[in-house]
């Protein structure tokens, strides 16, 4: 949904406000910028939570969704959650590491420094496993989000 | 009663995302990511109770 003209939107911006179409102020009133522009701030939002949106110029929006989603990834490994890796022979994990690789950069990071694994035996295991996962399939939305403010459609 | 405290943390946290995403004021992301968590956590506290009840 888009303001009117002079509505102070989540990032603080005032509609109408900028001068220069193309420019991270022209998409915050809603302007489409250059497909290569969109392809690489929809990366970035998958990459880094929230950095899409701020390459955007989408400074609120994209500083709450990259907390929000990275306190969800956080709070599910201090749960002792797993973030989903692929298991041959056990084909609803390849679904699952797809929904948690959607957080980017930081998934990758979990599995490289051994965050991963989670504790099967701990009392909130399954509570860490859907904020892990969940975080993953919240940053997609974004990336589509992001999408949409790139193209003009927000 | 901390297991409640995770659901409602899950659920404000994809409320507040959903709702930025999909209205532009805060007013309005506020109200909807409240809809949303309220919603969610209802749905899961009556889903809770008819699991206790209903399922042997």
């Amino acid at each position: 949904m888009t303001g009117s003209a002079d509505e102070i939107s989540i990032d603080g911006s005032v509609a109408g406000d900028a001068e220069e179409s193309g420019t991270p102020e022209a998409v915050a009133r809603d302007e489409p910028v250059a497909p290569p522009r969109v392809v690489f701030s929809c990366v970035l939002a998958w990459a880094v939570p929230g950095a899409g949106h701020i390459a955007l110029g989408r400074w609120g929006r994209g500083l709450l969704f990259g907390s929000l989603v990275l306190a969800l990834l956080v709070g599910g490994i201090a749960l002792e959650g797993k973030v989903y890796r692929p298991i041959p022979g056990e084909p609803l994990t390849y679904l699952a590491a797809l929904g948690a690789a959607g957080v980017g950069i930081p998934f990758a990071l979990a599995h490289a420094f051994g965050w991963a694994d989670g504790n099967l035996s701990g009392a909130y295991f399954e509570y860490g496993n859907t904020f892990t996962l969940v975080a993953g399939l919240l940053n997609l939305l974004i990336v589509l989000d992001a999408f949409d403010v790139g193209i003009g459609r927000r | 009663m901390i297991h409640f405290l995770f659901l409602t943390i899950f659920c404000l946290a994809v409320g507040l995302v959903l709702g930025a995403m999909l209205r532009h004021s805060p007013r309005d992301a506020m109200a909807l990511a409240g809809w949303i968590a309220a919603g969610m956590v209802g749905v899961a506290y009556l889903m809770s109770w008819m699991m206790y009840l209903l399922l042997p």
